[in-house]
């Protein structure tokens, strides 16, 4: 058993570090490494699952989700109804006859609550109908090319958060009341209010068109220019294109991230199991990395969990700034264009992640500290 | 070595950055795109579809135009925008004016090979006039004799409404009452032909790249939905084949990041910029502006106190001073005070009401309300929007100093002010504007007509949808305008329901490689009329 556990988990991490590098370096990743992937990741949670006794838990969480996604459902097909204006409305009006036609199509004519039937047992069957605005496309088929790379950039984004996040934290935290602590908390600061419509424009301004140089070095500029050094501006092509976008949606979560470390390291650090580590005679990097660290990240881990639903399902102003073909957009933009279906399959799409995301926090929750009773 | 990570990672995007000059087409093959010889360009949102017979959007048509051709084209080297021939070689009108007969060419070829002829006409216009396509842009087309109620499904049967197939190259038209511009509707992308096969064979996918089936200049390779869309040179095209082989739509909704990338050399053609730079690249020898054939005014609610009074109406025409709007806005925008915009026939500075303060302080004190002792309130509501929030503020500004009237603003999102058009609305005058279809005073005469949808004034005159009427059965051009001044005298200086406040304009930048460019009215930019230069 633990040596198939040991294989799955070895089995994912490779698969995934490989899908990432092969993403980055713009190969074609093949369907069945995909699949492998997924397969791997799923086995050992489910062998994770299995083992820490969570089975039942796992069920009831299941169960329970299935009733608040439902209940999501009829709330949101209601609030759509009492938006004012309709999906057909626009500056150059309808001839009565001619909305007519349309709701026909996509049966609006038809009394609320038959209304209701039909949307609620196409989700059954697990048709999530078509757009009203994108006309004669699936929804399926929008969430198909969009999701994914709202889920890359926010992947890349969550990474980055994290890799910058944890250690200027626990640096903070262990240089506490120092210079490096101030100036870590400074920059932590700056991250969480600067805005991201502000960030971009700045980080564009200098990485894509090179200002200052343009100005105090022109001859640098033109280098940098022919060069081909200086990273796009917008669109999602290549990797060169990740880069800034990931970068400001990464800033905010990592500032946070990094504030969350400091202050759990700081309760930890006080703790008496810590003066004991002390007190044995181990090194500090022993005690901080050993000791506190894992005891800290707990509250992170409670934060990431919303967080993860909310950045992996993608940034309307990011996707919207960098012109990046993401689902964010589409969310905000439905509600705009009064697309009911497009809108009503994104929220259970949001919802499914965020309760999925909960769930797996939980999960990790006992994986950290065994002790935790979860129900 | 950990630190070494991440600037290499950096290293090895940006060397990448020139990737994105190939696409994988949907068969598997790469196409590359040649920068000397691929035009970019760039529509501000995904293109809702691109069913010529359904969309009803600029950035779809925009797309379809390079498509696919119509019957008739515009000619958009000359300024008047005059119909000239395009699938039909010549067209014939009846004495009476009731009956066209187009004569099609016989050597055109869709993408998959098979011959163009009238049946494909034919199906087009059975198909955007079926109840069941719910076309939405079809009221143009209810010229055509029994059109309408065909498409309201009072007649089922198809033969009974006025298209007729005569042999493989002809095809007629019988229409309800005679139209003196009937060639210009056929310009418009709701008349292009169609294969039902087609459609019928891919279902709602048939506009894919892999499946649509297309005759014009240029042919669909390429659509990665809400990113891009690749055009490439039709070579079986019946014209003169383009000199720009293919053309890039990139999708990006911020006209500040299209500004970017326009200025970083990415992409060659802009039609949307930001209002905050205008004053900036108005100086630049890459910006274009020409007077467009659109309108923006304001209108009254009829019914709605106190607008029912017609001297109120008439004293605010009289007090609002329209160039100073148009300075306000400052980026060319023409002061209207007629209702046909500037560049058309019918167009005429004398018409309507003048901005003239003590004519309109008389016409105010004249109309019984007195507003100091009995204040009634006024609201000016419009959508949320930095352009249509600085007109309404200049309004309000001019009411108060000229009439001494305390106005409301209401600014609501886009579907709830359509709404509040409807039906119920918190506002008594409301912002709208107008764009033409085709480059004809009756566009814009049609939409105050009494019944007509977008009259949302709720007023209507039979003696102006006669004047209307006439006007559109009207071939002599000088006739014609005097039809359309007497109509709009009885629309602006007698009963005035809406207000003309200015005639719009089209911007765009132009690259330096991009030659053969030529401004118009309609906003109509096709680039198989352009040339890069080498």
């Amino acid at each position: 058993m633990t040596v198939l556990t040991k294989f799955l988990v070895y089995c994912s991490l490779f698969l995934g570090l490989s899908m990432i590098v092969s993403d980055l370096s713009m190969m074609y990743v093949p369907n069945l490494l995909t699949i492998f992937f997924w397969v791997c990741l799923l086995g050992t949670l489910t062998i994770g699952v299995y083992r820490q006794g969570l089975t039942l838990f796992f069920v009831k969480r299941i169960g329970s989700s299935i009733i608040t996604l439902f209940i999501i459902a009829t709330a949101t097909f209601l609030m759509l109804r009492l938006l004012p204006g309709g999906p057909f409305d626009d500056e150059k009006a309808l001839a009565p006859h001619i909305k007519l036609n349309i709701e026909k199509k996509y049966g609006l004519h038809l009394p609320l609550h038959e209304q209701y039937y039909n949307h609620m047992s196409g989700l059954l069957q697990g048709h999530l109908g078509y757009s009203y605005k994108y006309e004669g496309r699936e929804i399926a088929d929008i969430i198909k090319d969009a999701f994914p790379v709202s889920f890359k950039l926010g992947f890349y984004a969550l990474i980055l958060s994290f890799i910058i996040g944890v250690p200027l934290g626990l640096l903070a935290a262990a240089r506490y009341g120092t210079a490096t602590d101030s100036a870590a908390m400074m920059l932590a600061i700056s991250g969480i209010s600067l805005p991201s419509f502000l960030m971009a424009p700045i980080l564009i301004y200098i990485f894509s068109f090179g200002w200052p140089l343009d100005i105090f070095a022109p001859s640098f500029h033109q280098n940098l220019l022919d060069w081909n050094i200086l990273l796009p501006a917008a669109l999602w092509h290549s990797p060169a294109h990740y880069v800034l976008p990931v970068l400001t949606l990464g800033v905010r979560p990592s500032a946070f991230i990094a504030r969350l470390t400091r202050s759990s390291v700081l309760d930890v650090i006080q703790s008496d199991f810590v003066r004991t580590a002390r007190a044995k005679g181990l090194s500090e990097k022993v005690v901080l990395y050993q000791h506190v660290l894992r005891n800290s990240l707990i509250p992170v881990l409670t934060y990431a969990g919303p967080l993860v639903a909310g950045i992996l399902s993608g940034s309307f102003v990011v996707e919207i700034i960098f012109a990046i073909p993401g689902i964010a957009k589409y969310f905000v933009q439905g509600v705009f264009n009064r697309d009911y279906p497009l809108i009503m399959a994104l929220t259970l799409l949001f919802s499914v992640m965020l309760i999925l995301a909960n769930l797996i926090v939980d999960i990790l929750y006992k994986v950290i500290d065994p002790r935790i009773e979860i129900s | 070595m950990r630190t070494l990570i991440l600037p290499a990672l950096f290293l090895f995007a940006s060397c990448q950055s020139h990737l994105d000059s190939w696409v994988r087409l949907p068969d598997g093959t790469r196409l590359h795109l040649p920068h000397d010889q691929t035009l970019a360009t760039v529509v501000n949102s995904e293109p809702p579809t691109l069913d010529w017979l359904t969309s009803s959007d600029t950035t779809s048509s925009w797309i379809e135009e390079h498509l696919m051709d119509g019957l008739v084209a515009f000619d958009l080297s000359s300024g008047e925008l005059d119909p000239k021939p395009a699938l039909a070689q010549r067209w014939k009108r009846s004495e009476d004016g009731l009956v066209w007969t187009f004569y099609l060419r016989e050597d055109v070829v869709w993408s998959d090979g098979v011959h163009f002829s009238s049946q494909h006409v034919f199906d087009a216009f059975h198909r955007i006039l079926k109840p069941e396509t719910a076309a939405v842009a079809v009221d143009n087309l209810f010229v055509i004799q029994n059109a309408f109620e065909f498409n309201n499904g009072e007649i089922q049967d198809f033969k009974n409404v006025g298209v007729k197939k005569l042999g493989d190259y002809q095809i007629q038209f019988r229409l309800k009452a005679p139209v003196a511009f009937f060639p210009l509707i056929m310009a418009h992308h709701t008349t292009f032909p169609v294969r039902l096969d087609i459609i019928k064979k891919h279902g709602d996918r048939w506009i894919e790249p892999e499946n649509i089936v297309t005759l014009g200049p240029y042919r669909l390779v390429y659509w990665h939905h809400d990113s891009r869309l690749v055009l490439k040179r039709n070579q079986t095209y019946w014209g003169e084949k383009p000199q720009i082989s293919h053309l890039i739509f990139y999708i990006v909704d911020r006209s500040s990041t299209q500004l970017r990338m326009f200025e970083r050399g990415k992409i060659d053609f802009i039609k949307d910029l930001p209002s905050s730079e205008i004053a900036r690249l108005s100086k630049k020898p890459e910006y274009n502006r020409s007077t467009a054939l659109r309108l923006y005014y304001y209108a009254f609610k009829v019914n709605k106190k106190p607008f029912g009074n017609v001297k109120l109406r008439r004293a605010l025409a009289h007090a609002i001073d329209r160039e100073e709007i148009v300075k306000v806005l400052g980026s060319g925008q023409k002061a209207l005070y007629s209702w046909i915009p500037h560049g058309l026939p019918g167009h005429s500075d004398t018409i309507g009401p003048k901005f003239d303060v003590k004519k309109a302080q008389k016409i105010l004190k004249s109309s019984g309300y007195e507003f100091h002792k009995n204040p009634i309130q006024i609201t000016l509501g419009f959508n949320s929007d930095e352009k249509h929030k600085r007109v309404a503020e200049n309004v309000q500004a001019q009411l108060k100093r000229n009439l001494g009237l305390n106005i409301e603003l209401l600014s609501e999102e886009w579907k709830t002010f359509l709404s509040g058009l409807r039906g119920a609305s918190a506002y008594s005058i409301f912002r709208l504007g107008w764009v033409a279809d085709y480059p004809d005073p009756h566009t814009f005469m049609a939409i105050m007509k009494g019944h007509a949808p977008n009259n949302r004034t709720g007023w209507q005159n039979p003696n102006y949808d006669k004047l209307v009427d006439l006007g559109m059965s009207e071939t002599n051009i000088k006739k014609r305008i005097r039809i359309y001044n007497q109509a709009q005298k009885i629309l602006l200086n007698e009963e005035v329901p809406v207000l003309p406040l200015f005639t719009e304009i089209n911007q765009v930048l132009v690259s330096q490689r991009v030659q053969g460019f030529h401004p118009n009215r309609l906003d109509l930019y096709h680039f198989h009329l352009m040339e890069l230069r080498k």
